[in-house]
């Protein structure tokens, strides 16, 4: 480090041999970390409380992320057209009408499909009522089908009357499988179909059915729909379509498929009660775990301080020293982390078949680990502003 | 370069202080701990250093360690004048030349002898592959070597000073500086502590100063330095001097009641 290292006397210089720093302080990081188990446990009670909360409020956020895109990314349509003022996939109005014809003459357009989307009131068999999301499409050219069907079909909703709803929401819409009646705005309706997991991110569920009868269902014209979903012909560039088409549909808003999907994620992440209270419990998490870790972190640090100032007298650098709390920070990172995430598999397993839909993946734990590593860094700077100031001198004087 | 006079057998010193003060606090409060001491350790030697109790031992013994500086004054270590160095440069010399065992001797609770030893060999940036071994040589040396895995806590007192003599020593440095190190002990532990101090200072390339009160371990030193009120007052070396050693047998049989 400095010159008068090399002013050293014959002893030192022969003594000298390969440098591998990271040998005993991770030892003495861990002893220490370990030896006062209750200040171990508040600290891991601090992290896993965080790692928890966070891996909620991001299993949830990917949650939504993953219904919206399962929504839009079951269709065929590149471009969307949408009623002006359209915030999210979920926020369904009506267009004018008749926006098919006008799409399908547009040179590049190969296919357009109408989706009819809106809330509806559910009527339960037994009494009762609560509010449903009708899709409605043809989906014999293209629309959104119902997927993960697991008992009727899809063919089935051809039929009469039929619909399709998630098993998911059996107790909210008082059914229990095939053949159960009900009535969507008036109208007398039956399952014809039962989905696996296809949750809303609302509280809403959703009640897929033909066009035709969403049309009825919900009062739209024949020929309108909440969206139209446009396919282009192999070779043709989107950008251009695009333009072309608004030019043609002053009164509606068309948008590629993944920027649709981003508007409606946005706007369920900053514009939705759900998405501030995620952004806030986000903000919460870490603010708590960093106070909590920088508190024990402190506590330990004045704790072992007499040994911090030992270490210094014996010409430890600051370095050293600061990579001892350092490791602290990490190795408490490492087991609140790895008991944290425990816990929070165990829960969503628990949590599959509700309708809470919260979604975990490898890429998603890594980010929440670099998270708790980041956050139990940030918790030692306290420690480490106390370490450094350390007077070497105070070993004497006890 | 600090060089004696050459008369021959005298070797040149590892540690010279010159017109060391130390002054803690401002206006008022002010004090004078140090008033201009004028010092320099040989090789091969144990030094004591006594004192009354507020003297400035412990403090002159900080400022020759190199981890509390001198308001006033000269200090070279090992051929390195110190005056100018940063905070990191003052623990590289340290680290490189200075081997410290305290009264409360500061053992790493949380780590047992052999990890104490070789704590202080990483932190000295020497961790070769044999460091276990090196570390278990030390301990060896001061005749612990059945105690390398034992917990500070399950030690004796007189085995933990030992345990920080090795830590010391593993460093193999050119100033070793103990203050009080039997003050804790009983007799018996006292005496084997100074034993063992006085075999570390043989070593042709370390020079040991020890503070301490206590009188039964005279016997144990090369030279002898008495500090009064900031000042050196006495510097002898007892066995070259027929009068001073006759007054230190007489202050060792006193210490002995
Ligand atoms: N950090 C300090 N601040 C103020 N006064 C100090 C400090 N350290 C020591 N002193 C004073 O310096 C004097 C000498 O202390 P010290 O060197 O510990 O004496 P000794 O070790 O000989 O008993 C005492 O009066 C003590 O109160
Ligand atoms: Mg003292």
């Amino acid at each position: 480090m400095q010159g008068s290292a090399s002013i050293a006397g014959g002893a030192d210089a022969a003594a000298a041999g390969p440098r591998r720093r990271l040998r005993m302080a991770p030892k003495l990081a861990y002893r220490n970390l370990f030896h006062d188990k209750i200040s171990l446990f508040v600290t891991l009670i601090g992290i896993v409380f965080s790692v928890v909360l966070l891996s909620f409020q991001s299993g949830i956020y990917l949650g939504i992320e993953r219904t919206i895109a399962a929504v839009l990314d079951k269709t065929k349509g590149e471009l969307w057209v949408l009623p002006i003022g359209t915030k999210s996939v979920d926020d369904p109005s009506l267009l004018p009408g008749r926006e098919k014809y006008t799409v399908l003459s547009v040179p590049g357009v190969a296919n357009v499909e109408t989706l009819s989307m809106g809330f509806a009131r559910w009527r339960k068999q037994n009494g009762g009522a609560t509010t449903v999301l009708v899709v409605g499409s043809d989906w014999n050219s293209g629309g959104l089908k119902p997927w993960n069907v697991i008992d009727g079909s899809v063919d089935q909703l051809a039929a009469p009357k039929m619909v399709a709803v998630d098993r998911t929401y059996f107790k909210d819409l008082d059914v229990k499988g095939l053949g159960d009646p009900a009535e969507i705005n008036g109208m007398t309706v039956k399952v014809g179909a039962v989905t696996n997991k296809i949750r809303s991110f609302t509280t809403m569920p959703y009640i897929f059915t033909t066009l035709g009868r969403a049309q009825i269902m919900l009062g739209a014209q024949q020929e309108q729909g909440s969206y139209a979903l446009v396919s282009l012909k192999p070779d043709s560039d989107v950008d251009i379509v695009q333009e072309r088409i608004q030019a043609k549909l002053p009164d509606a808003e068309v948008l590629k498929r993944e920027d649709f999907r981003n508007r409606s994620i946005n706007y369920w992440l900053f514009h939705t009660a759900a998405g501030s209270g995620l952004i806030a419990g986000t903000a919460l998490a870490i603010i708590v775990g960093i106070v909590i870790v920088a508190q024990t972190l402190y506590a330990s640090t004045k704790d072992h301080l007499n040994e911090f100032a030992t270490l210094r007298a014996l010409g430890a650098s600051a370095g050293y020293i600061i990579q001892v709390i350092l490791l602290q920070a990490l190795f408490s990172a490492i087991v609140g982390y790895a008991l944290g995430m425990t816990l929070t598999l165990g829960i969503f397993k628990l949590a599959e078949n509700t309708t809470l839909n919260v979604v975990m993946t490898p890429g998603l734990a890594a980010l929440l680990f670099a998270t708790t590593i980041g956050m139990c860094m940030l918790a030692a700077i306290s420690a480490i502003f106390k370490v450094i100031r350390i007077d070497p001198a105070g070993v004497f004087s006890r | 370069m600090i060089q004696s006079k050459s008369d021959g057998a005298k070797p040149s010193p590892i540690l010279v202080a010159d017109g060391i003060v130390k002054v803690f606090g401002t206006g008022a409060g002010e004090v004078q701990v140090l008033k201009g001491v004028h010092l320099d350790l040989l090789p091969g030697e144990l030094t004591l250093l006594m004192g009354p109790s507020g003297s400035g031992k412990t403090t002159l013994l900080s400022i020759l360690g190199c981890i509390l500086r001198q308001t006033e004054g000269d200090l070279v270590i090992a051929n390195t004048k110190t005056n100018k160095l940063s905070a990191e440069a003052m623990a590289d010399l340290r680290r490189n030349h200075v081997g410290f065992v305290f009264q409360s001797y500061n053992l790493f609770p949380t780590l047992t002898a052999l990890e104490n030893v070789m704590l202080a060999l990483d932190v000295r940036g020497r961790m070769p592959a044999d460091a276990p071994q090196r570390a278990k040589n030390a301990l060896d040396s001061v005749g612990l070597s059945h105690r390398i895995n034992t917990y500070p806590a399950k030690l004796s007192g007189g085995e933990k000073q030992r345990v920080a003599i090795a830590r010391a020593l593993a460093g193999s440095p050119s100033v070793m500086l103990a203050d009080e190190p039997t003050a804790a002990l009983d007799s018996e532990n006292g005496q084997s502590v100074m034993q063992l101090m006085s075999d570390v200072s043989k070593d042709a390339s370390r020079a040991v100063l020890c503070v301490t009160h206590d009188h039964r371990i005279l016997k144990y030193a090369d030279r002898i330095i008495r500090i009064e009120d900031g000042v050196i007052s006495t510097d002898e070396r007892p066995k070259d001097d027929p009068v001073a050693r006759a007054n230190m047998e007489r202050l060792s049989a006193e210490g002995a009641h």
